[in-house]
């Protein structure tokens, strides 16, 4: 079949558009970035105020540090060792919560986005109360097997320990959440073709699935592999404490406990991650371009493998990974906010509605839980309807200057927040115009909404590129232009991935410290910096209540925005003919899609009604 | 296979309607709580009845407002006595607070581009030599117009108005209150891991760097400039020597206060040294957990501290609210409530003031800061201590990779 190509939208007009943004884009994305390298300049004993002293002296000394070298080390271990095991079981159980006839799927994804808004120092606190040598509930549960020991089996507090941690707060709900939606779209006639022409089940999935879905894939890993260098909570928590000093450790060290901070010196340090960046763009453009992922076109097949007498086992091990990855520290936070001192039975009051009181009394919560929703909700709405544009941009147009706009979505990732938000303070005071927005509630929604831009304009990268473009070459050959195109064509096609962006950015939005903290003042305080606050004043129950109030604000916008991201956009009646049903060894090939039945809503795109194009 | 679809436009009615709540929601943003309605100011000793008095009282009453940058720890524990002042002259406390360094940079920034939205600072050690050193604080006496506040002849408990140790101007920053119970280095232990015998063997603090303790003493990081007392006190009173043998006990470093509490409470260590804040091991203590503060007379080294520090911003945001609460904070009012604040949970920290009541501080307190003689150890007269004992433990932490 002859493939109709048009010409991509290419025009003065999306040159200027692409500046604009480039523009708008880069002042509140690499500004700070270049503002901060350009301090690290500045040899002067503190930074942000006096006559700076130029030289190169921070450059020089930042890698003579001892223990540095090791620190790094650490770091790619660790994250080596996360994605080693954190991938390949965050692809099994995409494959297995999208492609397969597993019961309750939807519900256990659910699981794994509570586990993805679940704040990772609770958790990691959660999994500490668990599994410490000496007093873990788990380890002292243990204690009466003959031959565990006293301290029991379970050591959190070792490298393995630290591992299973990190896979448990957020490694795996990370690729889970990004990956089973791209499943979902995947078109089973390419595996349909597979089992037709004799290939195994497992070998179906080595040399079709798997190949096909490697875009998103790739892309998740990309992701992951910026935050290698910036991890820090649960490093910080656990791994101090068995004396395993990693990369953002020492960054911590020299900003928040050298006085004066030692920014210039940390900024040298943190820029070792645009290496990284640097590595990853042009592996991502190699893995995108280098062959068709078009998974959604017009004969787009969807369906689902039936696990046959396999469906309860994998229900059972699903749901007790959920159960131990979200229920767990739920449970443990929860009960820690009624507890007189979280963790602690032996205290002579063991539970007290005191901390609750405290919170829910505090005037600065409510003004706290106003601005937060104000902030979430901004960057819900707003930056899903950015970051669709940008990708739209980068992966559906000719125009100019794309690939910068490209390049500063990844690198606005290279610093962590610890940095960014210094570098961020500095272009609110020293911006003419923006200076004027300092102290109100606009930078932190503008930098909220922003923030999110690597994953959200990346999300939806991936989900244009399994798109066919045949729709969008069917409104434009029916005369429509790239906006038309774009509003009455792609958006509608992109609603439900708006919507997951949407929830991303808000829970990120909410839960944000370290880049607004220096932006925010007294009456746009939110409740994360509140909650940083009363942790950091040793309060460590209230600082839990507000990291529970987040929790529950962000799964009371995100799952009904879930689950109304699947009903929106577009909706389809699909009647199926039983000619679309694979025929090849008919129960061999199984598909759980019945003649007539509706097609379950999908997360990210939905089949069209266009004259078929596709190669 | 024959698909129909088609746009909802329900589905589109909901997202503008979610789109014009954002905006709406936008706009009210700037909206903030309004100052509470002005009180009687009259106070007990009729302190403010002077006209120059009632004029500043006004003036900053017309301010509506004051803004503290506090630390954590003052923030959470001096919330009480700020109230008071608040409620005495009708005017709303404002605080700001968050990670030490990071409101600090803020406020450091914020000067340098003509910003000034905060009027007292109420800050660790490191921020406040931060602040000073940038020429952010005024003077202080200047604004020390309330009688007897600066004469400390009678009604105090120093002859002499002390500065904070970390106030290198020795001009800016004072400090407000007396902690007399005070060892050398404050220190807690784990009561079924040192029993009353251990105790009795414990009378100096060499007697902690035995064998048994080895391991087991776990310490905050004093190589971060947090707070500086004990360490500068340790530093002048036990010498460095002391302190080399100390790191030899194999110590563990603690994340935080309330990591090294809970950590004690649960047996990870015997003891814990040079705590930041102690109200997270006193409360653990009144939780009934098997934690105990040494005895002020366990070892026969003795070190009754300052502390409470106060310094004004020589920019303030409300510049008559800032001078009404310096002077109030040096006032009997302010002591009284300071005193009285049984919010505040170190109820052995008295304030200067000697001509105000006991309220909530505890008797054994009292008592000792009563004695004939009594003499807190004043850090700002050793000021080679507060750097030198700081680079010495930081690198030595760093060297025995117990801080990155």
């Amino acid at each position: 079949m002859v493939r109709m190509r048009l010409a991509r939208p290419t025009s003065r007009i999306g040159t200027t558009i692409v500046v604009v943004a480039i523009i708008g884009l880069g002042t509140f994305l690499i500004y700070p970035i270049i503002l901060l390298l350009i301090l690290s300049f500045n040899v002067a004993q503190e930074v942000v105020v006096g006559a700076p002293v130029w030289g190169f002296g921070n450059w020089i000394h930042a890698w003579q540090t001892s223990g540095l070298l090791q620190s790094l080390g650490n770091s790619v271990i660790l994250w080596f060792f996360v994605t080693v095991i954190g991938l390949p079981i965050g692809v099994a159980i995409s494959l297995l919560l999208a492609r397969t006839d597993v019961r309750h799927s939807r519900k256990l994804e659910v699981g794994f986005w509570i586990a993805y808004i679940f704040p990772l120092l609770s958790a990691a606190l959660g999994w500490q109360m668990l599994l410490s040598p000496n007093w873990g509930f788990l380890n002292k549960a243990l204690e009466w097997i003959p031959g565990v020991g006293a301290n029991g089996p379970f050591n959190v507090y070792s490298f393995p320990g630290l591992v299973f941690v990190k896979l448990m707060v957020g490694g795996i709900a990370f690729y889970v959440i990004l990956l089973t939606p791209a499943f979902r779209n995947m078109n089973t006639a390419l595996e349909q073709a597979g089992r037709v022409s004799g290939a195994s089940s497992f070998r179906t999935m080595i040399r079709v699935t798997l190949p096909v879905m490697s875009a998103p894939i790739a892309l998740a890993f990309a992701l992951h592999a910026i935050d290698v260098f910036s991890g820090f909570e649960i490093e910080y928590l656990i791994g101090t404490k068995f004396k395993f000093y990693v990369f953002s450790t020492y960054i911590y060290q020299l900003v928040r406990e050298d006085n004066p901070p030692q920014y210039a010196t940390a900024v040298v340090l943190a820029s070792v991650t645009m290496l990284v960046i640097a590595a990853i763009i042009p592996f991502q453009r190699w893995i995108t371009g280098r062959r068709n992922y078009t998974t959604v076109t017009d004969s787009y097949v969807p369906g689902v493998f039936s696990l046959g007498r396999w469906r309860r086992p994998v229900f059972v091990i699903l749901l007790v990974l959920i159960v131990a990855i979200t229920g767990l520290p739920t449970v443990t936070l929860v009960v820690g906010s009624f507890m007189t001192r979280v963790g602690f039975f032996n205290v002579t009051q063991v539970w007290t509605l005191d901390h609750w009181q405290t919170v829910l009394s505090d005037p600065q919560f409510l003004s706290a839980l106003g601005t937060t929703v104000i902030i979430g909700i901004a960057a819900g709405v707003l930056g899903p309807i950015i970051f669709s544009i940008l990708a739209y941009i980068i992966v559906r147009t000719n125009w100019r200057f794309r690939a910068i706009l490209d390049t500063i979505i990844w690198t606005s990732s290279a610093l962590p927040g610890i940095l960014i938000g210094l570098g961020l303070l500095l272009v609110f005071l020293r911006t003419p115009g923006l200076n004027l927005l300092f102290g109100t509630i606009w930078p932190l929604i503008i930098v909220l909404t922003l923030r999110g831009a690597t994953t959200g304009t990346n999300m939806f990268k991936g989900v244009l590129v399994q798109l066919g473009g045949v729709m969008e070459e069917a409104g434009r050959v029916s005369g429509a232009g790239w906006m038309r195109t774009f509003v009455r064509i792609v958006l509608p096609i992109l609603a439900p991935s708006m919507v997951l962006v949407g929830m991303i950015n808000f829970v990120a939005a909410a839960s944000a410290t370290s880049a607004v903290i220096l932006l925010a003042s007294y009456d746009t305080t939110t409740l994360s910096i509140l909650g940083l606050q009363l942790a950091t004043g040793g309060q460590l129950e209230e600082g839990g209540i507000v990291s529970l109030v987040i929790m529950a604000l962000s799964l009371a916008i995100a799952l009904p925005a879930r689950a109304w991201g699947n009903r929106i956009g577009l909706k389809q009646e699909m009647r199926m003919g039983a000619d679309a049903l694979p025929a090849a060894e008919p129960g061999k090939v199984p598909s759980t899609m019945r003649p007539g039945e509706p097609v379950p809503g999908s997360t990210t795109a939905v089949p069209v009604p266009v004259p078929t194009q596709s190669s | 296979m024959d698909q129909r679809i088609r746009t909802s436009s329900g589905a589109r009615r909901r997202i503008a309607l979610l789109a014009v709540a954002a905006s709406a929601a936008l706009i009210l943003a700037g909206c903030s709580t309004p100052a509470p309605k002005p009180a009687s100011y009259a106070g007990s000793y009729g302190e403010w009845d002077s006209p120059a008095m009632q004029k500043l009282v006004k003036a900053a009453q017309k301010e509506g407002k004051l803004t503290i940058v506090a630390g954590p720890n003052d923030a959470q524990y001096s919330k009480g006595t700020w109230d008071a002042f608040g409620k005495q002259f009708g005017i709303s406390i404002q605080v700001i607070s968050g990670t030490p360094d990071d409101i600090t940079t803020r406020m450091l920034a914020e000067d340098q581009q003509g910003i000034h939205q905060v009027d007292i600072g109420i800050m660790g050690n490191g921020s406040t030599t931060r602040l000073v050193d940038a020429g952010l604080f005024a003077k202080l006496k200047p604004l020390v117009t309330l009688p007897g506040a600066l004469d400390r002849s009678k009604g105090w408990y120093l002859n002499y108005l002390p500065w904070a140790p970390a106030d290198d101007t020795q001009s800016e920053c004072t400090v407000t209150s007396v902690i007399p119970l005070q060892g050398v280095i404050s220190g807690y232990y784990n009561t079924d891991k040192v029993t009353p015998a251990d105790l009795k063997k414990l009378t100096s603090w060499n007697d902690l760097l035995t064998s048994q303790y080895k391991g087991k003493i776990v310490i905050s990081n004093l190589g971060a400039d947090v707070d500086s007392s004990d360490r500068i006190q340790g530093w002048v009173i036990l010498g460095e020597d002391y302190f080399k043998k100390l790191v030899k006990q194999d110590l563990t470093v603690a994340t935080d206060d309330r990591a090294m509490s809970d950590g004690l409470a649960r047996g990870d260590w015997s003891i814990a040294l040079f705590p930041i804040a102690v109200d997270p091991f006193d409360s653990a203590v009144a939780q009934g957990l098997p934690i105990k503060a040494f005895a002020a007379d366990q070892f026969s080294e003795l070190a009754p501290d300052l502390g409470g520090r106060l310094c004004a911003f020589a920019k303030p945001a409300h510049p008559a609210a800032a001078q009404l609460f310096v002077n109030w904070e040096l006032s009997k009012d302010g002591a009284k409530a300071f005193n009285k604040d049984d919010k505040n949970p170190e109820p052995e920290q008295i304030a200067l003031r000697s001509d105000v009541p006991q309220g909530t501080r505890t008797d054994e307190a009292w008592a000792a800061v009563q004695k004939k003689g009594f003499a807190p150890f004043d850090a700002s007269k050793h000021p080679g201590a507060v750097g030198d004992s700081l680079t010495w433990w930081k690198d030595e932490l760093a060297k025995l990779k117990l801080t990155p």
